[in-house]
């Protein structure tokens, strides 16, 4: 029986559903019996229904296959041996042929209407682009890389991300949305092109040589690699043909392009002309037509109001920093607080900049450069080579623990990179600096504690490790106990980022628990609850004798480091986050 | 050869004819199978026949009049076809549909006022639009990426599709 009674808006909500809502099984059928009956019933629904199909095809049509989608962007090759052919295939050729007109025709409309095009032209060109697909197909099995990336975020000042997750530098983008509603941010897209955009700006990230942007300020610098670097904006597009120009679209205005050098290549739309704009001219895109509109570069965004603008944001941070910091080198519970700060560069030591600092506890640097730190102007200690390290001395046994760094990890070079680690006092010989009236005293000390050395570390897989050695066999003199956290906290999209790392100690609660960046990504409860003894501290890498490192024996650490915390006391959560909130660079 | 050069031409005037007709019978073939991907690849097999036909398309008759009946019948065939794969639609929708549709797809003015009404919408609508019909867009996504329930999305886009619609409709009347 035809259901007669459906209203107008009921009917449009299931055509809305069968749209938007893929179902599955009985779900569907239903749904396809409902709009049948509909249609059968009132002859006004199948316009309605038609209306609606149709708006949807013509919605998706252009977004999911447009031509530059379809067609595989390497040139051909001339020597590939032919595949043979099949039906699949001449399928494919008839894509192909579909797509290249329709790119043939969108980039150079005359051509066509000089129908100059023989059929073996049009036979050549299909087999060219037969071989095109299979030549890519063929060198992409090769390729680790993922199309799907896109751009590499590069500085970012002041931005108040609106859409999407927030942005770091140095991170890789994937095709998609970005917005921010204040801000400058400057992408560096893999084709050679770089985008420096003011908010307030919503962007679409569409492959490494194009970019829709639907709203925002933006300034493109484009390399001769990146040439033909095209922006969208809804309906019309701009090509760079060499050089850069700046492009600003607003809502309920034409957008408008102002070249600053070379030329770009102006389309109102995809049935419009292209327009060449040169250099130190400017044009607004209406609907209908170009128009000429006044040239002015100095009002979009560029790379040195963006190093400026940053440098101030650096400048205010830092100094919050320094204001925070030096706070909390008077909490009594810190044992050792090396903030790098008021230090010359050549320094031969670590300033100690806890109030309660002790003898001894100033880090002497061996190997490790000075260099920039999370700002400009703060000083950190870069670790390359394979000796650099830095030796402290922190004496006492201790209940309870945080040990705290602000660490850029580079890479990870081997099994083991030491974040802060204690050692026995004998490998200190080998730096020279222990009488043998101190050794035998350390050495009587550690004789003396069950806990034997502790090593807090990040593994080959990123992963942080607080490595306790307890007493162990006669065999086997050291028993290790590991507080490993599950998944990696610094993994090789972070190399070159400053880290927040954290691990606190606690025989009270009998737990290890480790932080990233402010956030508690892992808590173990203790396997023995016992003290630890700090004592002979080794920052950046192990001293190891002669023979170890004939046997490879690698703890260095490959980066940099510009905080290092040593408390006695737990720090909470909530502490552990507000250093991280006022340290993050 | 001269007879040959004639050929050329009338196969390159379909060539071209299909190409620019491409949009509207992928609208119409998606009214008659409304699923994106299957319409797409019916179009496919529907293009290789066009092509193969090109010698019977006469120059005087619409092209896309023309077109739209071999596609028809190519989606009676599919529907044979995969007949065994319960699909949840059949000929009744074809016998529904099809005149309206072709009638629909007939009014080539109908892209480009959908070109310039979606240009009419705000900032955010045509963000959601894109995200919507973009490669891999769909409703559950948008939902995960802008933090929002998968309905308030759906409503947002019926809202902003019969803007569309009531935009091209009055668009129309107007030209």
């Amino acid at each position: 029986m035809p259901n007669t009674n459906l209203s107008e808006e009921d009917f449009r909500s299931l055509v809305n559903r069968l749209l938007d809502d893929p179902m599955g099984g009985n779900k569907q059928e239903r749904l396809s019996e409902q709009l049948i009956e509909a249609m059968q019933a009132n002859e006004s629904y199948r316009e309605i229904y038609v209306e609606m199909t149709q708006l949807h095809a013509s919605l998706s049509w252009p977004r999911r296959w447009s031509p530059n989608q379809t067609i595989p962007r390497t040139e051909p090759k001339e020597h590939v041996e032919e595949q043979p052919a099949s039906n699949g295939s001449w399928r494919w050729i008839v894509a192909l042929v579909l797509a290249a007109m329709i790119l043939f025709a969108v980039l150079t409309p005359l051509a066509l209407q000089e129908k100059n095009l023989s059929n073996d032209s049009l036979a050549n060109s299909t087999k060219a682009l037969q071989r095109k697909e299979i030549t890519q197909t063929a060198s992409d099995s090769y390729a680790s890389f993922d199309p799907s990336l896109v751009a590499v975020a590069g500085r970012t000042v002041s931005v108040d991300w609106t859409l999407g997750s927030p942005i770091e530098t140095g991170q890789t983008l994937r095709r998609g949305w970005i917005g921010f509603a204040s801000g400058i941010v400057q992408l560096d897209f893999f084709s050679g092109a770089r985008l420096v955009v003011r908010g307030p700006a919503k962007l679409e990230l569409r492959s490494s040589s194009e970019v829709k942007i639907l709203s925002g300020e933006a300034a493109c610098y484009v390399s001769e690699l990146g040439r033909g670097f095209r922006i969208l904006t809804g309906e019309s597009e701009v090509v760079d043909l060499g050089t850069s120009f700046g492009i600003r679209v607003q809502p309920g205005t034409s957008p408008e392009v102002h070249v600053f050098e070379g030329k770009v290549s102006v389309k109102q739309n995809a049935s419009s002309d292209t327009v060449e704009v040169e250099q130190k001219h400017a044009v607004r895109i209406d609907p209908a037509k170009l128009s000429d509109v006044a040239f002015s570069e100095s009002q979009f965004p560029n790379y040195d109001i963006l190093q400026e603008e940053q440098l101030d944001e650096s400048q205010v941070k830092y100094e919050r920093w320094k204001n925070e910091t030096a706070r909390l080198s008077t909490d009594p519970s810190l044992l050792l607080h090396y903030t790098f700060e008021n230090q010359k560069d050549g320094d031969i030591q670590v300033i100690n900049q806890a109030q309660t600092r002790a003898v001894g506890s100033a880090g002497s640097i061996i190997g490790a450069q000075w260099q920039p730190g999370r700002w400009p102007m703060k000083a950190a200690l870069a670790f390359k080579n394979e000796n650099d390290r830095v030796l402290a001395k922190v004496e006492g046994s201790y209940q309870t623990l945080t040990l705290m760094m602000w660490a850029r990890i580079d890479a990870i070079p081997g099994p083991r990179s030491t974040l802060l680690l204690t050692e026995k006092p004998k490998r200190w010989v080998l730096n020279g600096t222990l009488s043998p009236e101190v050794l035998e005293e350390a050495t009587t000390r550690r004789a003396n504690s069950a806990v034997q050395e502790t090593r807090w570390m990040i593994d080959q897989e990123a992963k942080a490790n607080l490595n306790i050695a307890l007493v162990g066999s006669k065999n086997n003199p050291l028993a290790w106990d590991q507080y490993m956290t599950e998944n990696p906290v610094v993994g090789p999209s972070e190399w070159g980022n400053w880290s927040a790392l954290a691990v606190t100690y606690d025989t009270v609660k009998n737990q290890v628990v480790h932080y990233v960046n402010g956030e508690l990504v892992d808590a173990q409860p203790l396997k023995k609850s016992l003290p630890i003894l700090l004592d002979y501290l080794e920052i950046g890498n192990l001293s190891t004798w002669e023979n170890e490192q004939e046997q490879g024996v690698n703890f260095r650490f490959y980066g940099a480091i510009d905080e290092i915390i040593i408390a006695d006391r737990v720090f909470t959560a909530k502490e552990i986050q507000e250093i991280y909130e006022v340290g993050k660079p | 050869m001269s007879s040959q050069r004639v050929e050329s031409g009338h196969h390159r005037s379909v060539v071209e004819l299909l190409i620019n007709a491409q949009p509207r019978l992928f609208a119409y073939t998606f009214t008659l199978f409304p699923n994106l991907d299957t319409a797409r690849d019916i179009l496919q097999d529907a293009n290789c026949k066009l092509l193969e036909k090109s010698d019977d398309y006469d120059r005087e008759r619409d092209f896309v009049s023309w077109a739209c009946g071999i596609i028809r019948n190519c989606v009676m065939a599919y529907y044979r076809d995969h007949a065994r794969e319960k699909l949840v639609f059949g000929n009744e929708l074809i016998n529904l549909a099809a005149d309206v549709s072709q009638t629909y797809v007939a009014e080539d003015r109908r892209h480009s006022a959908l070109s310039a009404c979606y240009q009419k919408l705000s900032d955010q609508q045509r963000m959601l639009i894109d995200m919507r019909y973009g490669p891999d867009g769909s409703v559950a996504k948008m939902a995960k990426e802008l933090s929002r329930s998968t309905a308030s999305i759906s409503t947002s886009l019926h809202r902003i599709r019969r803007t569309l619609e009531s935009c091209i409709r009055t668009t129309l009347q107007l030209s």
